[in-house]
């Protein structure tokens, strides 16, 4: 083939080429487009494979324009390949098209149970003002429960009625409060110390939507030199505030409790009605949330620690109660029937 | 206890206070009110003394008249329409005005008074009738008034017709002198600062002369079972109704009325807090009354009727023959005052309150007085209460007053606390003079000693009613601080001063891999039936490690679980019934068992239980599961899938809480406890290699000389098919127990392993099995082999060849940290693993 002949072909080739790249309206067709015209057996491939026979100016020449074809078809190529795939990802993305308000798959997440919820964020709060968490047995001796917590043996809150006994021994019984805690901690623990005790409580009263036999407390004991009853206060109305997460209204009613001196109920403005009153808090406005009071010196003397030295505060709360207060469930029998209708609302 | 405002007033001025006010005061006092009730008649508006001038018949109506009313004087008449008949001219009459609001007569609703036109006629009012003003009395005709009664007068005044309102006080455990009006008398006084009224009684019952009945004679046996004892004489009795002076107030409290003499005791110890008892003394033998207790062989016949065995415990009442009375708890049926009583013996006494605790609680009985007696009555007020109630027998009922006999003594020892200042201020806060606290302490009864008062002390003589919980200087500081207010404290915050310990993270990890898997948290009773405590409901648990409760509430709670699964198989099937069969649950939740190793010796008895509490995590997956990848349709293990989802969420949870998951293993052994199918369950171990119980037919299984020690973390599989049924429920449902102490232990510190850059090469293998090899004995085969580069084995497929073999398929990744791995060298290896595969567990591989 002479040189003429030659370049002829190849610009024929390019023309070809370029035509049928044009036309590709499809990767598939594209890609024999690329094939026919680019491939190891093309006419392109074919004649650069004759370059050999050709003299060195005549090389060159060849050269340059075979290169040129090429590289003028895959840029080409590369051009309408972009534009195709564009053409064909719209096609794509258009078929694709869901339902999108079908369900889900896979398993739901399994619900933390509101208890465990609501334990977690009070010694949060109170883990943030340096409480520690310390635990305790549920089998108790009276000791612990009673006369260390200066109930001697004739008050009447070491009744039978309230207690739960137990067969290992007459003075083994089921703890009824937190508070046994507190002495515990404070046999171990020297001042100052900061405890917040969370456990499981039990006392024998009849099943009822306010009352079940079994219950869990939060009990917190500050020690420190100087403590007084107005940090008790200050304490507790940052915890309501933190708790609820905006400003209620409370006030420390004067309560006794045998283990604290003076002793305080705090009622907190009822957060449903904000005192105006509503059934939840039975038409008064106020709620109540916890006992607290200024360690009995007889306690702190009873563990050895000396009671003109050091003065402390002590407070328990119902974690039931406070539950149900903060998501206005009003029967505690729900926390223990494990209806998942109800679990799964937390 | 009910507080009436009308009786309180007795003791206390409360002019310008509305029941509110008192009731908010008291409630931030220390006596929470409850509630507020309005009892009496509710009648309001102007109803007034009048006369009738004039009666006319009406011009239309037969039935009714019209009259003409007078007033005031000199003032115009009003006319009036009246249905009655029993009226004339000149009799005075209650006249309600428009504006008043009276009782309808036929169905005691409120009926307000308007002008109103009847019968073409005007009426200015409506002329009353008793039950029309809340009277009682005959209920037909006009209530017609004493001729004296002055016109214009308000007739609500006149006939004693008054609203009371009734406060529900909390009582106070610690407060027994408060259970009374005069001792809420004293907290009103001190909080609103106003004095106490005197008592006009008191003179006029001094000026009462006694009647020469010979007195009773009365004794005690032991002055610490009770430190004074009276009995009074009263004739001329005669048994009847009360006057409504006191009828209204009992009713008004919530206290019926039985007759004029119950209703004096239960007066006087509403009033005085002192519990009082009558004898007919025509029933008592020998004119004696001695307290002492009980003998082993008497017994009495009480009021309720019931004939009641005494012992030495007991404390009572007897006169020369026999038991009378269980002091302080309830009389005699025998001695009880009837109708036909002339004579009676009224007993004040200062029964131990201990005492009447242990003889009510001996006899399972209780009354208003045992309760009232258990809270301590005052010694010093015993001997008033009696005259008080002879004072009201002989003023209202013309009783004759007798002659009163006393044992023991009423003196009660004194007490004297000082307050310093300066407590005032370290506990409180509160920075007072020693004259202010005196004086806000006055109206409770605490007199200063004279002589004591200094600038920064002052002592206090504390008041016999108060020496049950006053007697430390602390007592007095929360009585200072609750009467100036715990609301004007200043409020500050502590001082930090120590570092709060960080919390422990394992039960939190625990419930997020948990709920991750798609559990929901349980939160189950500790208290159980004995049934639930072993598997077989048989009643085989060990009685040695059970701790029952010795008075409990139900069968339902009578025993502390020694396992979380029959609380959440019953929950399961709670749900089921409920129509939700797929329960999903979990617990992290303590077990209970006695165990008297735990005795130490060098602790106090009275400081230790010899039990153990011991942290569980269980689960229960009550629903059917999605079939895993490498389950083949044809494997048997379909069938039990549900060991093998809680097995996966078992290691999941391993995973999570890092414990080195290629390190468990699964062993079927006795330990099991009977809630699991013994087919499909597994103990499951930390490294374990010495716990081996798997068959092992080929005897040449290679003992691990550097075996630790294995660790049980606990038990997971399929719930016993009969446990299933005993509890209802229907699915296969997947349980685990696990321990939290062993899953602590297990749980390993957190450290990075450097990521390989060499490249990781793959090697299938499938070796066909008999069926009694298991996947385990296949791992532990290729572990043996000891070749560091290999990475990982995966399980990929099981295939069930015939009935006695199978093919297991897995794949292995290998990878040198050091160098790029050559395909001869992991050839070579494959090659090892298959020639150790067949000469330990007899597998053949297929080309």
């Amino acid at each position: 083939m002479s040189l003429l002949e030659l370049q002829n072909k190849l610009m024929a080739i390019k023309e070809a080429g370029l035509g049928a790249i044009g036309q590709a309206a499809s990767s598939d067709e594209l890609e024999s487009a690329r094939v026919k015209f680019l491939g190891q057996k093309s006419d392109l491939k074919s004649i650069m494979g004759t370059l050999s026979s050709f003299s060195p100016d005549q090389k060159k020449t060849v050269g340059q324009l075979s290169n040129s074809v090429r590289q003028d078809l895959e840029a080409a190529l590369k051009e309408r390949q972009a534009s195709i795939y564009k053409i064909e990802l719209a096609k794509r993305l258009e078929s694709e098209k869901i339902d999108i308000s079908l369900p889900g798959l896979g398993r739901p997440q399994g619900k933390i149970h509101p208890l465990t919820q609501i334990t977690e964020e009070i010694i949060s709060i109170f883990h943030g003002m340096g409480f520690s968490v310390v635990e305790g047995p549920e089998i108790e001796t009276d000791y612990y429960n009673f006369d260390a917590l200066n109930t001697p043996a004739d008050h009447p809150a070491r009744d039978s009625q309230d207690t739960f006994y137990t067969e290992v021994d007459a003075h083994v019984l089921l703890r009824s409060q937190t508070s046994t805690i507190q002495i515990r901690a404070m046999e171990k623990m020297t001042p100052p110390l900061r405890i917040i005790a969370p456990g499981r409580v039990y006392r024998n009263e009849e099943v009822n939507a306010r009352k079940y036999p079994l219950f869990h407390q939060i009990e917190g004991l500050l020690i420190e030199k100087n403590v007084t009853f107005g940090q008790l206060r200050g304490t507790l109305m940052e915890f309501y505030r933190l708790l609820f997460g905006r400003e209620l209204k409370t006030r420390f009613r004067p309560d006794f409790f045998p283990f604290t001196e003076p002793s305080a109920e705090l009622d907190c403005q009822c957060p449903f009605c904000m005192g105006s009153g509503c059934r939840t808090c039975g038409q008064r406005g106020w709620l109540e949330l916890l006992g607290c009071g200024m360690v009995d010196p007889n306690v702190l003397n009873a563990v050895g620690i000396d009671s003109q030295e050091w003065s402390g505060f002590a407070f328990g709360m119902g974690v039931e109660r406070v539950a149900m207060l903060k998501y206005g469930i009003s029967d505690i029998r729900h926390f223990y029937t494990n209806d998942l209708r109800f679990l799964e609302q937390f | 206890m009910k507080l009436s405002f009308d009786w309180l007033s007795d003791f206390v001025d409360l002019s310008g206070l509305s029941a509110s006010e008192l009731a908010d005061k008291l409630t931030m006092g220390a006596f929470e009110v409850e509630e507020i009730e309005c009892v009496g008649p509710d009648i309001e508006g102007p109803v007034l003394v009048g006369e009738i001038l004039d009666i006319q018949s009406h011009p239309d109506a037969d039935k009714i008249r019209l009259t003409k009313i007078r007033l005031s004087e000199g003032a115009e008449p009003q006319e009036i329409v009246c249905g009655a008949w029993n009226i004339e001219v000149g009799h005075k009459i209650p006249v309600a005005l428009p504006g008043a609001k009276v009782i309808n007569r036929k169905d005691g609703s409120p009926l307000p008074i308007k002008q109103s036109k009847i019968r073409g006629v005007v009426s200015n009012g409506m002329l009353c009738s008793a039950p029309e003003l809340g009277l009682s009395g005959s209920g037909e005709g006009i209530m017609i008034l004493d001729p004296s009664a002055k016109i214009g007068l308000d007739a609500k005044d006149l006939l004693g017709i008054r609203n009371d309102y009734v406060l529900h006080v909390e009582p106070r455990s610690n407060r027994g002198d408060a259970l009374s009006v005069l001792g809420m008398a004293r907290e009103v006084a001190a909080l609103f600062a106003r004095p106490l009224k005197k008592q006009l009684w008191l003179e006029e019952f001094d000026a009462f002369e006694e009647s020469e009945l010979e007195a009773i004679q009365v004794s005690i046996e032991n002055l610490e079972d009770c430190p004074y004892f009276t009995a009074r004489l009263l004739s001329n009795i005669k048994i009847g109704a009360s006057i409504p002076q006191i009828s209204r107030r009992l009713e008004a409290v919530g206290i019926k009325c039985i007759n004029n003499l119950v209703d004096i005791s239960n007066y006087v110890r509403h009033e005085l807090g002192q519990p009082l008892h009558t004898y007919d003394l025509a029933q008592l033998k020998g004119n004696i009354l001695a307290v002492r207790r009980a003998r082993q062989d008497e017994s009495i016949l009480t009021l309720d009727q019931k004939e009641r065995k005494l012992n030495e415990e007991a404390l009572v009442i007897a006169d020369a023959e026999s038991v009378v009375g269980v002091a302080g708890v309830m009389g005699g049926k025998l001695s009880e005052v009837s109708d036909s009583t002339t004579e009676i013996a009224l007993e004040a006494a200062a029964f131990a309150s201990a005492r009447v605790r242990r003889s009510s609680r001996l006899l399972g009985l209780s009354s208003d007085s045992s309760l009232r007696f258990e809270r301590g009555v005052d010694a010093a007020q015993v001997h008033q209460s009696s005259n008080l109630a002879a004072y009201l027998a002989v003023k209202h009922y013309a009783a004759k007053l007798g002659k009163i006999s006393k044992a023991g003594s009423d003196q009660v020892k004194e007490i004297k606390v000082q307050l310093r200042m300066s407590e005032l201020k370290r506990i409180c806060e509160i920075e007072m003079s020693t004259d202010s606290a005196a004086e806000i302490l006055a109206p409770l009864g605490f007199g200063r000693v004279k002589g004591s008062a200094g600038e920064n002390a002052v002592e206090f003589l504390i008041p016999s009613f108060r020496q049950k919980d006053v007697y430390r200087e602390i007592d007095l500081v929360e009585e200072v601080c609750r009467l100036y207010g715990y609301d004007k404290i200043p409020v500050s915050m502590p001082a930090s001063t120590v570092a709060a310990q960080n919390p422990k993270r394992l039960p939190a990890r625990i419930r997020r891999s948990l709920s991750g898997s798609g559990l929901n948290e349980a939160w189950l009773s500790s208290l159980s039936s004995y049934d639930d405590l072993d598997a077989k409901q048989s009643f085989e648990h060990n009685r040695d490690t059970t701790i029952g409760v010795m008075n409990p509430l139900s069968a339902e709670h009578q025993v502390l679980r020694q396992s979380l699964l029959p609380g959440l198989i019953k929950a399961a099937a709670y749900n089921a019934d409920h129509g939700n069969s797929k329960a999903w649950l979990f617990e992290i939740g303590k077990i209970y068992r006695k165990d008297s190793k735990r005795f130490n010796k060098q602790i106090p008895a009275h400081k230790q239980t010899s039990t153990h509490e011991e942290l569980m995590v269980s689960a229960i997956a009550a629903s059917e599961p999605s079939l895993s990848q490498w389950s083949d349709k044809n494997s048997p293990d379909l069938e039990a899938r549900s060991y093998f989802l809680i097995k996966g969420i078992f290691e999941n949870l391993a995973a999570s809480l890092d414990i080195p998951v290629q390190q468990l293993r699964y062993l079927k052994n006795d330990e099991i406890p009977g809630w699991f199918h013994p087919g499909r369950s597994a103990a499951c171990y930390l490294d374990s290699t010495e716990a081996e119980s798997a068959p092992d037919k080929n005897g040449n299984k290679g003992k691990n000389k550097n075996a630790k020690k294995a660790v049980l973390l606990g038990f997971i599989g399929e719930i016993h098919p009969a446990v299933a049924d005993t509890y209802g429920l229907s699915s296969k449902a997947a349980i685990m127990e696990l321990s939290m102490t062993a899953l602590e232990q297990s749980s390993s510190e957190k450290l990075f392993k450097d990521i390989y850059t060499t490249p990781s090469l793959q090697r299938d293998l499938t070796a066909d099995l008999d069926n009694a090899i298991s996947h385990q004995d296949v791992l532990e085969a290729i572990r043996s082999c000891n070749e560091a580069t290999l990475q990982r084995v995966e399980l990929v497929s099981i295939f069930q060849l015939s009935e006695s073999s199978k093919s297991l398929s897995y794949r292995m990744t290998f990878q040198d940290p050091a160098q790029t791995l050559k395909t001869e060298a992991i050839d070579a290896q494959m090659q090892k693993f298959r020639e150790t595969l067949s000469a330990r567990l007899g597998a053949k591989f297929r080309l």
